[in-house]
């Protein structure tokens, strides 16, 4: 599922313009929020690895207006309460966050290919991630 | 074509190593195939091994902290990984997050033997 979403992001960034540096760096970007929300939305537990197909819908909004690109990935799945999407100040720190799997490493990446990141989420909810990037 | 598929053998120079080639895709669902076959190879005492990422369109973060954690298998077990080729769009990623300066990064077969540990004599 995740793959034609990453077509479908990444044609629409082309099309209103953005570098082909742009577009890749837009496409992982929103494919980390998607595979976030599927893993730890609507999990029974956190950092369950398991993508049943029934009702865990997503919900993705797009929007270009002057030359930035706004994108919003929304789900109603379990939400959090804590700050769970810290930006890491580098990679060292995720690096010795988690020797095991090595787990983190999107809002990581979102924050450093993104121009603005912000993460709206309420116990029982939901969680909204919103990505923006300007044109350059 | 299938979202990630892979071949391995082993390589003809010394030191000895695995060379998996990667094609397709490694996001958050794929990774599990990749993480199988690795661990397989691991267990079968493999200290050494080098992927061949030339066949990978993207990779995601999940993709990339598994090929962290083998990286850090193998080096507690005395082996060591590198990575081959890398397309540019692979590459640009792994630049953006700084895991060039991690990973062992090779543009040839025999380069990445001879980045292996201890292939320098």
């Amino acid at each position: 599922m995740l793959g034609p979403l990453r077509q479908f992001v990444s044609a629409v960034a082309r099309t209103v313009g953005f570098s082909d540096q742009q577009v890749d760096e837009i496409e992982i970007c929103v494919d980390e929020a998607c595979a976030n929300a599927l893993e730890h939305a609507y999990a029974a537990e956190p950092y369950q690895r398991e993508f049943p197909s029934n009702d865990r819908n997503i919900c993705i909004e797009m929007a270009f207006v002057g030359n930035e690109l706004t994108v919003r990935v929304i789900d109603h799945g379990r939400g959090a309460d804590h700050e769970f999407h810290q930006k890491l100040k580098d990679l060292e720190q995720y690096l010795e966050s988690d020797k095991e799997r090595f787990r983190g490493l999107g809002f990581y990446l979102m924050h450093k290919f993104m121009d603005q990141v912000a993460v709206h989420s309420l116990p029982g909810k939901g969680t909204t991630v919103e990505l923006k990037k300007i044109r350059k | 074509m299938k979202a990630f598929s892979f071949d391995s053998r082993e390589s003809t120079g010394e030191p000895k190593c695995m060379i998996f080639e990667l094609r397709g895709y490694i996001d958050a669902h794929t990774v599990i195939e990749f993480e199988k076959a690795v661990q397989q190879v691991i267990e079968g005492g493999n200290q050494n091994i080098i992927l061949d990422i030339s066949g990978l369109s993207y990779i995601s973060s999940a993709g990339i902290g598994a090929m962290m954690g083998l990286a850090r298998k193998l080096s507690a077990n005395k082996g060591d990984l590198v990575l081959l080729n890398p397309s540019t769009k692979v590459f640009a990623i792994l630049e953006g997050l700084g895991f060039t300066k991690i990973f062992k990064i090779a543009s040839s077969e025999d380069e990445a033997v001879e980045k292996m540990k201890g292939s320098s004599g």
